[in-house]
């Protein structure tokens, strides 16, 4: 379904001369500058910080006559107000790596990233009953047969971890690794009410857990 | 599961959280942001600071259920935090029983159907979120198992979901009771 829109952009982009540009500009910004100045903000320091960055957001906004505001497409559904905050967003972060010098991840951290909340979900879950120490593998002090147990395990739980839904993945790492509420998660994955969260959490890590299961994973021992 | 390394463009993020994805575009965006810290951050803070922006779709309901739905704000506490749920008038499952105040003999979970449904889940919990009981089926309706005991004078809580052939979901919604 394509979503609306927004008829202060569209004048914007249509503009047939400077003037009329100008005006659809100041309509625009108007209409949305509330929303820019609370991602500016959200990303903390002073008042004097959060204004350096709200600037910055209109220029680059208005660089290449309007380049990125252009790129806005409703076609696939997406809500203007939604896409200008995460553009926003992006550059006030630009901004702040432009003045601090720090470079944003060019690559995705990959599976551990999921593992370690599968970890932390299991071990939270379901106290000692099915250890799965990733810490252990690395420990020199740990014997050789512990080390080749704590391998096992972890390639066992990867298995099921790639077993998940993409979703159910994302939820255990929105909860698990980034400590987010149920509310909050609940909004995220548009979930109607954390009690959804609770259960679907509660569902992964049986599912989890009864894998481990048949895999042979019961006990500290095994 | 891929291996995604692009971070996600900012109208795949407004995309996915306008909830209008197909389910397989869906599933790669969700596929990402299990494994990329910076791009799921971008998404909670998004959705954060977007609001109710991109919550809830604008699906064109028919003009008497548009008529008799309405906007309700229900606060109901989740461990320590009390926390607000909009009910969505484009999404719910009609609840018809139990309602109110009920006896402990024969709870009978009834529900409405959704088109398309592929199987329906019911869920009875405190109102602080423990689970209870919870069961799925074909049927709209179901039957509290005897082997649960509950306390009488216990305020509950529950909700019915279809999840539809397509991925998505329905509720009813939380409904509130209490036992006799």
């Amino acid at each position: 379904m394509v979503a609306a829109f927004p008829l202060d952009l569209l004048k914007l982009l249509k503009a047939s001369d400077s003037s009329a540009k100008e005006a659809a500009w100041d309509q625009l910004i108007s209409s949305h500058s509330r929303l820019l100045m609370s991602v500016a903000r959200s990303l903390g320091g002073d008042h004097d910080a959060a204004m350096d960055r709200y600037a910055y957001v209109l220029g680059k906004l208005r660089e290449s006559d309007f380049r990125r505001l252009r790129a806005f497409d409703s076609s696939r559904g997406a809500a203007f107000s939604t896409w200008l905050v995460a553009t926003a967003r992006n550059l006030c972060l630009d901004h702040h790596r432009s003045i601090f010098g720090r470079n944003r991840a060019t690559h995705t951290q990959g599976i551990e990233g999921v593992l370690a909340a599968a970890r932390r979900a299991l071990n939270d879950a379901f106290g000692s009953d099915l250890p799965v120490d990733a810490d252990l593998i690395e420990d020199e002090s740990v014997s050789v047969e512990a080390t080749t147990t704590a391998r096992h395990r972890n390639a066992c739980l990867r298995l099921e971890v790639e077993s998940l839904t993409p979703r159910e993945r994302l939820l255990i790492t929105l909860r698990f690794r980034d400590d987010l509420s149920a509310a909050r998660i609940a909004q995220v994955l548009g979930l109607p009410t954390p009690f959804h969260v609770y259960r679907q959490l509660h569902s992964i890590l049986e599912h989890l857990r009864k894998g481990l299961e048949r895999r042979g994973i019961e006990s500290p021992d095994d | 599961m891929t291996e995604a390394r692009e971070h996600l463009n900012e109208l795949d993020i407004a995309t996915y959280l306008g909830r209008r994805m197909p389910r397989s575009e869906r599933d790669r965006v969700e596929d990402h942001l299990a494994q990329c810290d910076a791009c799921r951050e971008t998404v909670v803070e998004t959705r954060r600071l977007a609001g109710g922006h991109s919550w809830g779709r604008k699906i064109a309901v028919p003009l008497a259920v548009a008529a008799a739905a309405s906007v309700l704000f229900l606060v109901v506490p989740v461990g320590e935090r009390p926390v607000t749920r909009e009910l969505a008038a484009a999404m719910p499952l009609a609840s018809y029983s139990p309602a109110g105040t009920v006896p402990r003999n024969d709870l009978r979970f009834i529900w409405g159907s959704a088109e398309n449904a592929d199987i329906y889940r019911v869920s009875l919990s405190t109102p602080d979120g423990t689970l209870l009981w919870s069961t799925e089926g074909t049927d709209t309706v179901a039957v509290l198992p005897d082997s649960v005991s509950l306390i009488p004078g216990t305020a509950l809580v529950w909700f019915a979901d279809a999840v539809l052939k397509d991925g998505t979901q329905r509720s009813t919604g939380l409904q509130r009771i209490t036992l006799k």
